[in-house]
């Protein structure tokens, strides 16, 4: 057995079980994927329906889980000697993907239930204090969640008396809607609920991570589309404001701690938060424009939101792995004692940008281009003149552009203090270029990103069934019509194939104009360092000192601590050590999360001095007492 | 789309016609505040013969330098040129005005920022990082406002593309005021309000003076200049190119919000051009006399300036609103 | 037509200058600004008078002038010079913050205003919402500066915007009440005057 482990038979086997699988339902999948049909199974009451958003999600958790599990067939080597990590992290897979077909309540559950124990594992995997502590958050916000969820199905079989969900259509109430969209939201880390997700995803190992920020969180996402455009009765238009809104502030406030952070996976785990606030403002916008029926703006709002979890996908997953690879051959996540990894890993580092330009929504690629819809869907809902509508897009198109002018500071800093200029550690110094298989796993959803940010068309077809499905009209694909926000007359157009054809030329001809006229002479010469001779990397500039004056800026924010230490009695320019800290709390954690802690767990004292004093009769009192309060919420509440 | 050789030739034309004026733009504007305090000064060309003079010189590499440093300038340049071959200058038809979206300039500019920032903290030297750092502290307050700017616009005239925005207020204006015919979408205070606030923001964008000086030759006070400290040869001298063009994508954009006048056909091209250049010309004159009269600011006093640059935005958005 | 767009622009300024009284430390700069909003104002006013050829605008126009652009900010400077006070002014909250939250002001009061404007009352809605917006404004200047002197900058924002709504609604009130209300206004700011003055010769700040 251990011979077996060693030689890391069980990386190898469930790898490539997990690309098999995926796969083969990915094949499936784009196969029928305009068909709808429904399978039974006999022996246990479950109950799966394919329809085009279940492909759509299948499509997507397949396609991204080969090229995690490409990635993970040699970066797993560490964790040959606890192989369980593959295990979990093909059921985990497996669990999601059946999930998105189930087709029945009970079995939704069971595997969204599968899915958080299986992620739970992989959060507590390496078993340190810092992995159990963010572990036990993880289960106690997902559960929390799960129990809204739950809330919600009941609400609706006590509505629809079925359990399938072909009953649900137009059923759920503004109730319903309210408790399953909170519950859904803990697991997507929108905002106020946000606290789990950078302490859980970080501690996982980075396949996991990547798996986690990439597919897992979209997992709400499917949930919330399904109950807002499926079982939704269509009552009340207010809740697509409240979901702009709140979407708004998370994309903004995830985006600025983003910024704050120095762990890379950290700040990839708050990017994650800002990407799902964007999707949830598509979100909210295509569902107020449901009910208030106009329909070009709910299918331009629909497209931004199915694109954003594609690009999300797989520029998110790719980042995390690489971050995966920095951490394996430096031993380090923490940016400040990186440095110069763009000389020893080369590959790497373009991979790398490619990926960080597509999340921070640089122009010729995919991140951009569903940033781009949203932002006219936003216009658009300025242009319907809906008294409320007019002002919170406002409001929206300000935070939103703050937002996207702060990921690209954050994302300048993570590539810029971990990839260029001078190694600072000898972590970093000693960096080798990553393996081959590791490098292919990263490459794949890198490509897409170019593929869909040039030439976007193809998908937007394809995501066209998806798009028929939720809401019953679709989006033109063709490149060189202009989309229509609420009337029939063109607005705007973002022509991308024609953007990166010009782009690619007139760079050809700045190219050829320097070759022909410039001077080829080049020499290789010491940075300037105002005439000293000091070879010290540590001068350089930090990632803290970098994001310090956006900081200053938006200080309301953040509640930081900061201070400098240095030796007394030592002349002022001239002392031999200084040491500066500072801390950034998370303003929700330290004014909400960490007093209700407190408050609950000194009610939780008071009960448990009760309990345990008591003898076997007081134990049943409880019991009974508990089973009539049942039974009076039973009689009062729910009749 | 439809295919049109006279806009393809023209719309060339105008590109290349903005392209080699730019420098002559940021030289009369160097001019001006020379003579203003009293110097010689150097001569309305000395720019092109500065850029000439840098691609002949020998390029210097820093011994940390990685694949950055070789492919940032030439992106910032191309990313500025993109933005030229949308921008209706004089001719109605520029050669990218199908795509020609708002928020698309914007965050080209964006790009721009981003691997000029990345080529700053390349080669490891703590001035540029500094100067990265703080040319992001810019972009993130200023960027807004002008996203503001350009979907006040967006909404005012109710087109999507550049091309289209300033065509349609050049139309509503000319019905107004020579036929007097009322057509909905005319108004003075929403053009003045914007180009007040982006008046401000290519201020700070283009490292003038109340927030940044060009021509400072201390490190610690620059923001622009510490980016590309570390350029040489034609490195530098295509990041100097490059700005050059930024100033003149903010200075185009402003004289059409002063004065929209796009020639529509081939006859209307000299007089559009002569106007274009007279415009740029009252805007530099402008730019200049705000560099000489104002002192350069405190770093922490820009968000001040910005924010309003952003409410006046927000102002003329809820005038534009006001329609529907 | 283009008389209206010209008077848009004046009503426009008057916000402007408030926005720009907000985002400033400077307290002479604050009582230029307000001789120049008082000045568009006034502008306004005689655009009014000009169309409506009304006796009553003109003289509004001409007492607003007075007072307003050159008698209120020369005692203004006055006192300024005689209690040596041009250094910062003190703010409970940041500029920026400050700014724009006076956007989000703008914001409300044009909501309000086209809320008002569903219910059927019906009055120039563009007027009322900057007068609205100049109104909260004013008042959060009062409440978020620390000196007096920039708390009677707000204080007289206010009341040009109560003056410019007036206006908006009564195409002029008689000239008597106008007359009055100024020299209230007048008086209010010679014993402010009076009273910083005595104070700072009594207390030494």
């Amino acid at each position: 057995m251990d011979n077996l482990k060693h030689k890391g038979i069980f990386r190898y086997f469930f790898n490539c079980l997990t690309i098999l699988s995926a796969a083969f339902f990915t094949v499936l999948s784009i196969y029928c994927f305009k068909s709808e049909f429904i399978v039974q199974s006999s022996f246990i009451d479950f109950s799966f329906k394919f329809n085009a958003l279940s492909l759509f999600f299948v499509i997507f958790i397949s396609s991204v889980s080969v090229f995690i599990s490409i990635f993970s067939i040699k970066y797993g080597e560490k964790y040959d000697k606890k192989p369980s990590l593959f295990i979990y992290s093909f059921l985990f897979i497996l669990s999601m993907i059946i999930l998105v077909i189930s087709n029945d309540m009970l079995t939704f559950l069971i595997f969204w239930e599968l899915m958080s124990i299986f992620s739970f594992l992989l959060v507590i995997y390496e078993g340190s204090e810092e992995s159990r502590s963010a572990g036990f958050l993880y289960f106690l916000m997902t559960h929390i969640g799960t129990i809204l969820i739950t809330a919600g199905f009941i609400m609706l079989y006590l509505k629809t008396s079925s359990f399938s969900f072909d009953y649900y259509k137009g059923a759920a109430g503004i109730m319903i809607l309210a408790a399953a969209i909170t519950g859904f939201s803990i697991k997507a880390g929108i905002m106020p609920f946000h606290t789990w997700l950078p302490y859980a995803h970080p501690v996982a190992p980075a396949n996991i991570s990547a798996i986690m920020s990439g597919v897992m969180v979209n997992m709400a996402i499917y949930g919330i589309l399904k109950f807002l455009f499926v079982f939704s009765s269509g009552s009340n238009s207010f809740l697509g404001i409240i979901l702009l809104i709140i979407g708004a502030l998370s994309a903004l406030l995830g985006i600025m701690y983003a910024m704050a952070q120095k762990d890379i996976k950290k700040l990839l785990a708050f990017s994650t938060i800002e990407n799902m606030g964007i999707i949830f403002m598509g979100i909210g916008i295509s569902y107020w424009a449901d009910i208030e029926n106009f329909k070009s703006l709910e299918y331009l709002a629909m497209l931004a939101v199915l694109l954003h979890v594609v690009n999300h996908g797989l520029s998110k997953s790719s980042l995390f792995m690489g971050s995966g690879l920095i951490d394996k051959y430096t031993h380090t996540r923490n940016m400040e004692k990186l440095g110069g990894l763009s000389k020893k890993m080369g590959q790497l580092s373009v991979m790398f940008l490619i990926g960080v330009m597509s999340i921070s929504a640089m122009p010729p690629l995919n991140g951009f281009l569903s940033e781009w819809y949203l932002y006219i869907s936003l216009i658009g809902s300025v242009f319907t003149g809906n008294l409320y509508m007019v002002y919170f897009s406002i409001i929206a198109i300000a935070l939103l552009s703050l937002a996207g002018a702060a990921a690209g500071a954050a994302f300048t800093k993570l590539f810029g203090i971990t990839f260029l200029g001078k190694p600072r550690t000898a972590n970093a110094e000693n960096a080798a270029e990553s393996h081959i298989v590791e490098r292919i796993g990263i490459a794949i959803p890198v490509l897409l990103c170019i593929y869909i940010g040039v030439y976007p068309y193809q998908i937007i077809s394809s995501l066209n069934a998806v798009i028929f499905y939720l809401t019953g009209g679709t989006v033109s694909s063709n490149p060189f019509s202009a989309v229509h926000v609420i009337n029939a007359r063109p607005f705007s157009l973002y022509a991308p194939a024609l953007i990166a054809v010009a782009f690619t030329a007139v760079l050809l001809i700045v190219f050829l104009y320097l070759k022909s006229f410039s001077s080829d002479k080049k020499r290789i010469f010491e940075t300037w360092a105002c005439g000293l001779d000091e070879k010290n990397s540590k001068a350089q500039y930090s990632g803290g000192g970098f994001s310090s004056s956006i900081m200053k800026v938006f200080s309301s924010f953040y509640s930081s601590v900061s201070e400098i230490n240095f030796e007394k009695d030592v002349k002022k320019y001239f002392r031999s050590k200084s040491v500066y800290t500072e801390e950034v709390n998370d303003i929700f954690e330290k004014y909400i999360y960490i007093p209700a802690g407190k408050i609950y767990l000194k009610i939780s004292e008071i009960f448990n001095k009760a309990a345990n004093s008591a003898n076997i009769n007081i134990s049943l009192g409880y019991l009974f007492l508990s089973l009539i309060a049942c039974f009076i919420i039973y009689i009062f509440i729910i009749r | 789309m439809n295919f049109n050789v006279q806009h393809l030739i023209f719309g060339t034309a105008q590109f290349f016609i903005i392209v080699v004026l730019a420098p002559f733009f940021a030289g009369f504007i160097h001019k001006l505040k020379q003579r203003a305090r009293g110097q010689k000064g150097i001569g309305i060309f000395q720019f092109y013969i500065n850029f000439n003079k840098l691609l002949k010189k020998e390029l210097v590499l820093s011994k940390d330098a990685t694949f950055i440093s070789n492919i940032a300038p030439h992106i910032v340049l191309v990313s500025y040129l993109i933005i030229l071959l949308m921008l209706p200058a004089f001719y109605r038809y520029s050669l990218l005005g199908v795509s020609s979206d708002v928020i698309l300039i914007a965050y080209s500019l964006a790009l721009a920022t981003f691997f000029m920032t990345l080529y700053a903290m390349d080669q490891g030297s703590a001035f540029g990082g500094l100067g990265a750092s703080r040319e992001w502290f810019l972009t993130v307050l200023s960027e807004p406002s002008l996203i503001f700017v350009f979907i006040s616009l967006a909404i005012y005239t109710k087109q999507g593309r550049i091309t289209d925005i300033f065509y349609f207020i050049q139309k509503g204006a000319a019905n107004a005021f020579l036929s007097g015919i009322h057509s909905g979408a005319v108004s003075i205070a929403i053009p003045f309000l914007l180009f007040i606030s982006l008046f401000i923001v290519s201020i700070s964008e283009n490292a003038r003076i109340p927030i940044d000086n060009p021509e400072t030759h201390l490190e610690l006070t620059m923001f622009h200049e510490a980016n590309i400290l570390e350029a040489s040869g034609k490195h530098l001298g295509i990041y100097e190119y490059g700005s050059y063009l930024k100033l003149t994508v903010f200075l185009t954009v402003m004289s059409l919000i002063l004065f929209p006048y796009m020639a529509v056909n081939i006859y209307q091209i000299p007089s559009a051009l002569i106007i274009y250049v007279l415009k740029m010309i009252i805007l530099c004159v402008i730019i200049a006399g705000v560099e000489i009269v104002n002192p350069k600011m405190r770093v922490f006093r820009v968000p001040n300036v910005l924010s309003v640059s952003f409410i006046l935005s927000l102002i003329a958005m809820i005038l534009s609103i006001r329609g529907f | 037509m283009i008389m209206e767009k010209i008077a848009e622009l004046f009503i426009i300024l008057i916000l402007v200058s408030v926005v720009l009284n907000v985002s400033s430390p400077f307290i002479k700069f604050a009582i230029k600004l307000y001789s120049f909003q008082s000045l568009m104002l006034a502008f306004y006013i005689l655009m009014g008078a000009v169309h409506f050829n009304s006796i009553n605008l003109y003289g509004s126009f001409a007492i607003t002038v007075i007072f307003k652009v050159v008698l209120i900010p020369y005692f203004l400077f006055k006192t300024l010079k005689k209690v040596k006070m041009d250094k910062e002014i003190d703010m409970y909250i940041g500029i920026p913050e400050a700014v724009v939250f006076a956007g989000s002001l703008t914001l409300l009061s044009n909501l309000i205003a086209q809320k008002i404007i569903k219910t059927g009352i019906t009055f120039g809605s563009f007027v009322f919402t900057i007068s609205l917006a100049t109104f909260l404004i004013g008042a959060m200047l009062m409440i978020t500066r620390k000196t007096l002197f920039s708390q009677i900058i707000g204080f007289l924002t206010i009341d040009n915007a109560i003056f410019l709504a007036a206006n908006s609604i009564t195409h002029g009130m008689p000239l008597l009440v106008e007359l009055g209300v100024l020299f209230d206004l007048f008086v209010s700011i010679l014993i402010l005057s009076i009273l910083i003055l005595n104070l700072r010769r009594n207390v030494a700040v």
